[in-house]
């Protein structure tokens, strides 16, 4: 695996940071890779892909909307799919 | 520059554009013409709010979600205070209507500002910042609060021991002290997501709020600045054209927003 492959965290934050900006995207990512089951964000691996973007749902939901949160959860996972594991 | 920086100086654009007509024009115009150049001013700002929280309302499903319920209590209030103003215009004597119309648009305007404030709060989330600095910043938009309708509020309290009691004006004033208060959440938002492109929704929000205040104190800035009862009127006008062009400014990104974010996602697959 090439080392330049971005970490899972970091594009999540980079997804996330574009609707509600990088200060609550780290804050929610600190969160809900806890609630996921991961011992920290930067730990995130794409087992923990799941579980994370179930947590993050909600949050999206109340701050986008359903419709754009589904479609920005999806692109989030796509994203991670060609991430490299951690 | 974003699409959204351009809607923000949109809004203020046509602010600046609408206070310098109405300073410049109005005192030219007959007594006429100054009545129906008023209503039509009013009466397109009202609307536009009203259709700018109507198609952000609808994006989110109106009362499903927690944002179109917002926009959809948004919808309610500029559209009543078309009704209202209407009535003011058109049936001055129609004291029943005039303050049931006053008192849902003032109740649904603090129910809006409200969900809209408690958003991070309603997501799991905190303002960013220490405990300190929120207690200060909320302390203040209350003293700012009370010191703009502390008149309105005294001479409401003089009507009601008087026994004049007049719900429509108590409930504005009531309602205009907890919207002010509300543009300290609105503001730490703000400041909470900067960097996304739900920040602008929120300093949109807030200025508008701001709107309202200088409506609120229009009478006194313009004596302030010596202008006198016209002054004041040009004043109290402006705060209204901030008010609904900058509620239309966060209607227009949120919904921006919300067709952004599903474009994207259907371009990446």
């Amino acid at each position: 695996m090439p080392v330049n492959e971005p970490k899972i965290a970091d594009i999540v934050i980079g997804k996330l940071s574009v609707h509600i900006g990088p200060n609550v995207a780290k804050m929610a990512l600190r969160t809900f890779a806890k609630k996921a089951g991961a011992p920290s964000a930067d730990a995130l691996t794409a087992a923990d892909l799941p579980g994370l973007i179930q947590e993050m749902r909600p949050i999206l939901n109340v701050m986008i909307g359903r419709m754009p949160a589904e479609a920005v959860l999806t692109d989030i996972t796509r994203a991670c799919s060609f991430a490299a594991p951690t | 520059m974003t699409s959204f920086s351009r809607i923000g100086i949109g809004a203020a654009c046509a602010v600046a554009l609408l206070v310098l007509l109405d300073a410049l024009l109005v005192p030219e115009l007959s007594t006429g013409a100054r009545f129906w150049y008023g209503t039509l001013n009013r009466v397109t700002l009202y609307a536009l709010g009203a259709i700018a929280a109507g198609l952000a309302a609808g994006k989110f499903g109106w009362w499903t979600e927690h944002v179109g319920r917002a926009w959809a209590l948004f919808c309610v209030e500029f559209l009543l205070l078309l009704v209202n103003y209407v009535l003011r215009r058109a049936a001055p004597d129609a004291q029943l209507a005039l303050n049931a119309s006053l008192v849902v648009a003032n109740l649904a305007q603090i129910a809006a500002y409200w969900l809209m404030a408690r958003t991070l709060t309603a997501a799991g989330l905190d303002y960013y910042g220490s405990r300190a600095k929120k207690v200060l910043i909320i302390a203040a938009a209350l003293a700012v609060a009370v010191l703009l309708c502390y008149s309105s509020l005294t001479t409401e309290w003089q009507s009601i021991q008087a026994g004049d009691v007049r719900p429509g004006r108590l409930v504005s004033v009531l309602s205009d002290i907890i919207t002010f208060v509300l543009i300290a959440p609105l503001l730490l938002t703000t400041f909470t997501l900067r960097g996304g492109r739900l920040f602008w929704i929120f300093g949109f929000l807030a200025i508008s709020v701001f709107g309202w205040m200088v409506n609120q104190a229009g009478t006194s800035i313009g004596l302030f600045l010596g202008g006198g009862e016209e002054a004041g009127r040009v004043v109290r006008f402006a705060g209204v054209a901030v008010a609904s062009l900058f509620n239309a400014a966060a209607a227009a990104t949120q919904w921006l927003a919300a067709d952004r974010a599903m474009k994207e996602s259907h371009a990446g697959e």
